[in-house]
């Protein structure tokens, strides 16, 4: 083992002594745009850690537990921990995540379609009395006002896929603009 | 004095650490009011767990040579990383390699130096760097330890806490804080001799009420629960920290004299929003009685048995342990204190990342409470300055800071204590030269405690950095007497309520007032923004009078004939006599910073 100070490692330990060779001793340039890594459920759940783990997948070197988990805390073995030195030594062998910067695209959507899948969050996005009066199965309400002052209402995870909707699609629209700016990643918007 | 058990949450019996009393104006243990915002140094966002006795001593001979300690920058306080990974027959132990001298040495040394000395620990088993000496279940010894070393400063953690699912917590813990979902209860007189019966069924949503906020109706199975009975997690920035944090389900009962069964129709879980723990009190509808407490306990379904005497009463299903449960533990450590050193004036720093929403309960026992979860998650090293941003999706970022503390100004005083938007992060990378400056007029504006958090090694009297952390006259608005923080006046994305609406759109700009102890005021224009503001901003003196009637007379400005205007970054004074103030233009993340006297 040439990195690794054992032979049997945490995740998250394996991952600071990991980030810490390739940044020190190879002065390899850090990854940009960390919330990339936000897409891991589990990123904030240790602080010092979050760093350590966002480098460590994003360039592929320590590879999460599930898509969007990465699991801290377990453990690797003596051979998961020679694999991983050697997509630090060997860049071509490093299996980055296939997420990217364009993953934050607003696409107009088919509430049909949408509510056939079942996977995206319906956020109904007109004033409370619009929407009291009717509105899709399962939708929440945020009115656009509300949102535009604290998009944070949306929630803690920015990869969540969303679908913003009103009655004309314009509302729903400006919803994703000032959704997408506040860091969330998976936006659509429609009109219902 | 016996320390927290480390085997169940505390059978809480005295009511001053109960919900119901977080607003009565007490504070538990003689914790002392008056102190000012706390002003420093702190190894964290400098050094990380690599902080040793050496660097420590060559900071503060740097403070001394910039002078910083003589401008107000008294405490240095060591953060995690400088005790021994387990104790030493029970008691906290120096790490021998990084602090070969001991806690008391250095503790001497910077005393002798004119510092403060403050350490760093945590409410639960283990530190967050993970060192097996949390406070819980030691707080005698370890606060006779403090005292022995002389600490004057105790900022205290909260990972691996027992009693919720705090960072490196059992997930599980959850089933301590919320109350199991809830679908109904059946009230029935248990049968005496006075012959009238009683039974009735109090289903969620028809006549079970909710109250506060938080509670949610859930459709589970075909039968309506009401669920998320606790407190929100503030760690986060999702919540606003304005409004009621907490919610409970409520009932009407009218009856007689009797014992009565509460049998529950309830789900029972480990999870936010729905637990094992349950709080039942009541209230008579006349308004002058006290609440009964009736339960607090573990709860996962069945039937409950109370007296009643004849009367109408509300009854409030509920859940405050997240709050008390926290409460108690913070407690237990200032009652130490006490005991160690009945005379002690120790500040308490206390970081439980806004979990709790510590707003509510903190000023009984502490000093600050920091109201997020880190501000920075890259921190420093010896030769590393660290990461930071200006903005995030998260908390890591001066603005998800700001946005947060900006409106929580009624919260603080010098009768209570301070929002702390955690450590300054000035000379981290990530930010530039006018984010620094804006970042520090922000925390001095919102009566922050000033902990700087860079290697001070690299600044030199006269630099960028040293302008910023040794301006004199801003940190006279953090330190000034009156102790009021900032109130927002002014929100470009807010018609009204500007002080109150948690605004996390960073696409905005700010006008900020602090009244002063002199009868003058500071007002600060914040350019939150990534764009420029071409058009300047106004804000008339009497709207500022205005926002503080009731907290501060400043009704003197308006009777004067002229005004001396100083902005505070560059010195310059001008001389005005319009009861206007207006700004040119304003920089993307910039601010005008001016303070006004009346003449």
């Amino acid at each position: 083992m040439k990195i690794f100070s054992k032979t049997v490692l945490l995740k998250k330990e394996a991952a600071k002594e990991a980030y810490g060779y390739i940044k020190n001793v190879l002065n390899e340039e850090d990854e940009q745009d960390l919330m990339r890594a936000a897409v891991l459920k589990d990123l904030f759940d240790c602080g010092r850690c979050v760093m350590n783990v966002a480098q460590v997948y994003l360039k592929g070197i320590i590879l999460p537990k599930e898509e969007r988990l990465f699991g801290n805390d377990e453990e690797l073995d003596e051979d998961e921990l020679l694999k991983a030195e050697e997509r630090i030594f060997f860049p071509e062998k490093r299996r980055k995540p296939a997420i990217s910067v364009s993953i934050r695209e607003i696409r107009q959507a088919d509430i049909s379609e949408v509510k056939k899948a079942g996977k995206a969050r319906i956020i109904d996005v007109r004033s409370e009395e619009e929407f009291s009066r009717g509105h899709a199965e399962g939708a929440e309400n945020i009115p656009l006002e509300r949102l535009i002052i604290n998009p944070h209402l949306i929630g803690n995870d920015i990869y969540e896929p969303i679908v913003f909707v009103c009655s004309k699609g314009l509302k729903s629209y400006k919803a994703a603009l000032t959704a997408e700016e506040a860091g969330y990643r998976d936006i659509a918007y429609a009109k219902m | 004095m016996k320390n927290c058990s480390v085997t169940s949450p505390e059978v809480i019996d005295d009511i001053e650490y109960k919900y119901d009393s977080f607003d009565n104006g007490k504070v538990l243990h003689g914790k002392k009011k008056g102190h000012l915002p706390a002003m420093g140094w702190n190894s964290w966002n400098a050094f990380g767990s690599g902080n040793t006795e050496a660097l420590t001593k060559e900071i503060a001979d740097k403070m001394i040579e910039l002078g910083l300690d003589k401008l107000g920058y008294r405490y240095i306080v060591l953060d995690d990383g400088c005790y021994k990974p387990e104790r030493v027959d029970g008691k906290l132990s120096n790490e021998e390699t990084k602090f070969p001298s001991g806690f008391r040495a250095l503790s001497d040394h910077l005393h002798k130096k004119g510092f403060k000395f403050g350490m760093y620990n945590d409410i639960g088993t283990r530190l967050c760097a993970g060192a097996y000496v949390g406070t819980c279940g030691h707080e005698a010894e370890d606060a006779k330890s403090y005292t022995e070393w002389g600490v004057d400063f105790l900022k205290v953690d909260n990972c691996y806490y027992l009693w919720d699912n705090a960072t490196f917590s059992e997930a599980a813990n959850a089933k301590y804080v919320f109350a199991p979902a809830i679908a109904s209860v059946k009230v029935s007189k248990i049968a005496d001799d006075s012959g009238k019966p009683y039974e009735k069924v109090f289903t969620a949503g028809r006549d079970m009420f909710t109250a506060g906020e938080g509670v949610c109706t859930e459709e589970i199975e075909g039968k309506v629960y009401f669920t998320h009975i606790g407190t929100f997690d503030g760690t986060g920035p999702m919540r606003t920290p304005v409004r009621p944090e907490s919610g409970e389900v409520c009932f009407l009962l009218d009856i007689d004299e009797g014992r009565y069964s509460f049998s529950f129709d309830c789900i029972s879980g480990q999870e936010e929003g729905r637990g094992s723990w349950l709080q039942i009190a009541a209230v008579r509808d006349d308004e002058t009685s006290d609440v009964i407490y009736l339960f607090d306990g573990e709860f996962t379904g069945g039937e409950l048995e109370f007296s009643f005497e004849k009367g109408k009463y509300k009854i409030r299903l509920m859940n405050h342990r997240r709050q008390e449960n926290t409460l108690y533990s913070y407690a237990k450590l200032l009652e130490g204190l006490n005991e160690a050193d009945p005379e002690h004036d120790i500040i308490y720093s206390l970081c439980e990342w806004g979990k709790t929403q510590p707003q509510n309960w903190a000023k009984k026992v502490g000093d600050s409470w920091r109201i997020l979860n880190d501000i920075s998650f890259h921190v420093g090293s010896d030769g590393d300055p660290g990461f930071t941003s200006w903005t995030d999706g998260y908390t890591p970022a001066v603005t998800s800071q700001y946005n947060k503390a900006v409106v929580m100004d009624e919260f603080s005083g010098l009768d209570k204590g301070w929002n702390d938007p955690d450590m300054m992060v000035i000379g981290m990378g990530g930010l530039d030269t006018v984010q620094y400056r804006t970042h520090m007029t922000m925390w001095c504006m919102m009566n922050s405690p000033l902990m700087l958090g860079l290697d001070l090694r690299r600044v030199q009297k006269g630099d960028e950095i040293y302008d910023i952390i040794a301006n004199k006259e801003i940190i006279a608005l953090n330190q000034d007497t009156l102790g009021i923080q900032a109130k927002r006046i002014y929100c470009s994305l807010l018609e009204k309520d500007f002080n109150k609406e948690y605004v996390t759109n960073n696409n905005r700009v700010d006008i900020l007032a602090k009244p002063l102890s002199d009868g003058s005021v500071a007002v600060s224009f914040i350019n939150v923004s990534d764009h420029v503001k071409t058009a300047g901003l106004e804000m008339s003196l009497s709207n500022i009078v205005k926002a503080f009637e009731g907290k501060a007379d400043l009704s003197g400005l308006l009777k004067a004939s002229c005004y001396e205007i100083k902005d505070l970054w560059t010195g310059e004074v001008k001389k005005s006599t319009a009861r206007v103030l207006k700004t040119g233009r304003l920089e993307p993340h910039d601010q005008l910073t001016i303070r006004v006297w009346g003449k």
